[in-house]
């Protein structure tokens, strides 16, 4: 028998022990993973964001608006395959009021040829294009306020007053996370008609399909070149690097969840050092013996390494197969439910790396103990009474 | 009795021969209580930053269906038929009414280009000061009226390019705000604000003929109702009236929501963790100490007195963990707080505020946590017969 195969039927001497470690590991790796995912909800709509987009809003503040000739004018630069202009405003629904609805009036032809990752029959996107008042409405809302097809809906205004009749073109599916689940887009030509003369022809932003991606840096330069000599000027970016500004703008949560993902793993690292140190002080007068009978100091070393890293192991497993039902499950529904949340993942990566991160730390926690088996006299270690 | 004295000495001498599993079990508990206590203060800081820049006896007057006072647009006369209306305060120079536009302009910060933020600017005149007296002045002077002078509230001081005294910022190209004042007001919201003349920001944004929102101090609390009746009547202007309480509650109620909901989430399984942690130590204490505590029993100390003693044991451990959590938590109030409130699309700067509510709550789960995990082990001791537990 190996010591390493003795180091884990160590394990085996206090049951209980063992369970109750392995189970604090695990509830600590579903917590860390929790946090990660979190994190991911905001993340990963900087990485799903598609790289053949550039986006131009107003130079000062999101509430600005750029005169429509913009879109025009954008989509002659050599490089751009479709523009489009969108404006936004808020609607609600007349009786559900708390339901949060992220409107867009935009103009229709080359947003349908441009979104792709808005799953939808052909047919829905061009009876959406060819209906005035038509609204593309994600399935997830379709599904909270019961709407189907073709049938007609009111909506309140809050951006721009008023009710606003709408018929349901589209039902679509976003396959990119944190994008489209509570919106509904109208056409903007619709919201333009309504508007007073004097306030008529504005957006708020102009998105563009480029033919080559790594072009998108310079185009985004050159259209913020050519409308810097107008009122308005606008600043351009690539549709990713927006959006990771936009997530910028929450980074001190995404910073305080990044804290607590590290303080969780110091808790494992108390946890299983306690442990591994609980059981080595129990076993003085066996490593004594060892050390009689022969035994190096490596072999005690073999020993806790080996006991507190399959601690480590065994409880990272647990965890992280743990995780994906209570992450993705109950802790899903609930972010979901309480506060307008896209569905949670695991990250894969950090499902991985919590298996390991949790055998690394047993390894770790084994340290104190191990240093204190080897500086401990061979006779007083066979004196010692447990 | 002296027995149960010997006892709690007992017990909170054996911490201390287990020194090294003490203070894991201690930091294990005291990490849960700091979590739990930062994301608590956080929601109570968020809480404290909307909550007080509403005040009982003041009202908003927005455009009917508007959300906030940036979705929010209504015709210059909304502010006269406000005036007009019963229900409104008056001083010596009038009723307090003020006519208010307020637009978002991006900044950068100082030492990162890429973090822009968008910075809520609101455009006031005199009135504004008269109808929220809590705003006072901390650096420089207030803006002269009819100037491109702004004052930055103390929140944004320094956090974003331009927003320091002496320094500026482009409002829109060719329209420079020069920063005179920083004010305060009694940590709300308006902290987070740049105030600049409201004609300045008309002008510059095109709002020519149209105002935001109308506030408006009320004679008390209970003229509300009487208010909003009489300015929401005439349905061609369409607008409504809202508490000003009610109003910062709504915007702030999705993240406050949001920073409690995580802080909940976590700090829970952060607990479950600590409570685990706690199990484990206690139970290395009990079959550790067999032989102790069948002498003990056979001393004569009952059951009861053991269990007691062993509890004593595991809540001096939650008190200490649970001490030294809120001794870290105490010190992130020192640490600046700043997020978009997605809810306005506005910056929003706040702290960890030290509410005792938070404090409490926090504690009391690490002591939960503690004595919770201690208790198992303590009736398995309580439990051992004297006679089995010395022969071992």
């Amino acid at each position: 028998m190996s010591l390493w195969s003795l180091a884990v039927r160590n394990l085996r001497r206090s049951i209980q022990r063992t369970v109750l470690t392995m189970v604090a590991v695990a509830v600590c790796v579903i917590a860390f993973l929790l946090l990660r995912a979190l994190n991911a909800s905001w993340t990963d709509q900087i990485t799903q964001t598609p790289n053949n987009r550039v986006v131009a809003r107003h130079k000062v503040g999101w509430d600005q608006t750029l005169p429509v000739h913009y879109v025009a004018e954008v989509a002659k630069f050599s490089g751009i395959k479709h523009a489009m202009g969108g404006r936004w405003l808020g609607l609600k629904h007349p009786v559900q009021t708390q339901v949060y609805i992220d409107a867009t009036a935009v103009q229709a032809e080359p947003f349908v040829q441009m979104h792709y990752e808005l799953v939808a029959p052909e047919e829905q996107k061009r009876a959406f294009v060819a209906e005035r008042r038509g609204l593309m409405v994600s399935e997830e809302l379709a599904q909270r306020f019961g709407w189907s097809l073709g049938q007609t809906v009111h909506l309140k205004g809050t951006l721009f007053a008023g009710d606003w009749v709408f018929v349901v073109t589209t039902i679509y599916h976003s396959t990119r996370h944190g994008f489209g689940q509570r919106s509904v887009w109208l056409h903007w030509e619709y919201l333009n008609d309504r508007e007073p003369v004097d306030k008529r022809d504005l957006i708020n932003i102009i998105s563009a399909e480029i033919f080559d991606p790594s072009q998108g840096a310079q185009l985004a330069k050159a259209i913020d070149i050519h409308f810097d000599q107008q009122d308005n000027q606008t600043f351009t970016q690539e549709d990713q690097a927006l959006n990771a500004s936009f997530v910028g703008m929450f980074g001190a949560i995404l910073k305080a969840l990044d804290v607590a993902s590290v303080l969780i793993l110091g808790v494992v690292l108390l946890i299983l050092g306690n442990t591994v140190a609980m059981g080595a002080r129990e076993r003085t007068s066996e490593y004594g013996v060892m050390r009689a009978i022969g035994f190096g100091p490596s072999a005690l070393i073999v020993l806790l390494l080996g006991e507190a890293a399959a601690l480590g192991l065994g409880g990272g497993i647990l965890g992280t197969v743990l995780a994906f039902p209570v992450v993705e499950g109950a802790a899903s529904r609930f972010v979901q439910e309480s506060m307008d949340f896209a569905p949670l993942l695991v990250p894969r990566a950090f499902a991985a790396a919590a298996v390991v991160l949790a055998t690394l730390l047993g390894a770790l926690a084994a340290a104190l103990p191990a240093r204190a088996a080897l500086q401990l006299e061979v006779t007083d270690a066979l004196r010692h009474q447990g | 009795m002296a027995p149960l004295n010997l006892l709690f000495r007992y017990g909170l001498r054996s911490l201390w021969v287990r020194r090294a599993t003490t203070v894991a079990a201690i930091c294990g508990i005291a990490l849960t209580v700091f979590v739990l206590a930062a994301a608590l203060m956080l929601a109570a800081g968020l809480r404290e930053t909307l909550l007080s820049a509403g005040q009982p006896d003041r009202a908003l007057v927005l455009q009917g269906d508007a959300f906030a006072e940036g979705d929010s647009r209504v015709r210059q006369n909304a502010a006269q038929l406000v005036a007009a209306a019963p229900g409104v305060r008056h001083d010596a120079q009038g009723p307090l009414v003020s006519a208010e536009t307020v637009v978002h302009v991006y900044l950068a910060q100082p030492n990162d280009e890429n973090r822009l933020a968008s910075v809520q600017i609101r455009g006031v005149t005199e009135s504004a000061f008269r109808l929220r007296p809590e705003v006072t002045l901390v650096a420089g002077r207030k803006p002269a009226e009819g100037t491109n002078e702004a004052m930055v509230g103390v929140g944004l001081r320094g956090q974003y390019n331009g927003l320091e005294l002496g320094q500026g910022f482009a409002l829109q190209k060719n329209r420079d705000v020069k920063v005179v004042g920083i004010f305060a007001a009694e940590r709300s919201a308006y902290e987070s604000e740049v105030w600049v003349d409201l004609d300045l920001v008309r002008s510059t944004f095109g709002w020519q003929g149209y105002l935001s929102a109308v506030s408006v101090r009320l004679e008390s609390e209970q003229a509300f109702d009487r208010f909003a009746a009489a300015v929401t009547l005439d349905k061609v202007q369409g607008l409504s009236a809202e508490r000003e309480r009610a109003y910062y509650r709504k915007v702030s109620d999705n993240l406050s929501n949001t920073i409690s909901v995580i802080g909940g989430l976590v700090a829970g399984i952060f607990a479950l963790g600590a409570m685990l942690g706690a199990t484990i130590t206690m139970y290395g204490a009990v079959s550790q100490r067999r032989r102790e505590i069948g002498i003990l029993r056979a001393l004569g100390f009952a059951r009861g007195r053991v269990l007691l003693a062993l509890l004593v044991e595991s809540s001096a451990l939650a008190l200490a963990g649970g001490a030294l959590g809120l001794a870290f938590a105490l010190c992130t109030q020192f640490l600046h707080f700043s997020t978009v409130n997605w809810a306005t699309g506005q910056e929003l700067v706040f702290r960890f505020l030290p509410a005792p509510r938070a404090l409490g709550l926090a504690l009391a789960v690490g002591c939960v946590a503690g004595i919770v995990g201690g208790f198992f082990p303590a009736l398995k001791a309580a439990r051992l017969s004297p006679t089995e537990a010395m022969r071992r």
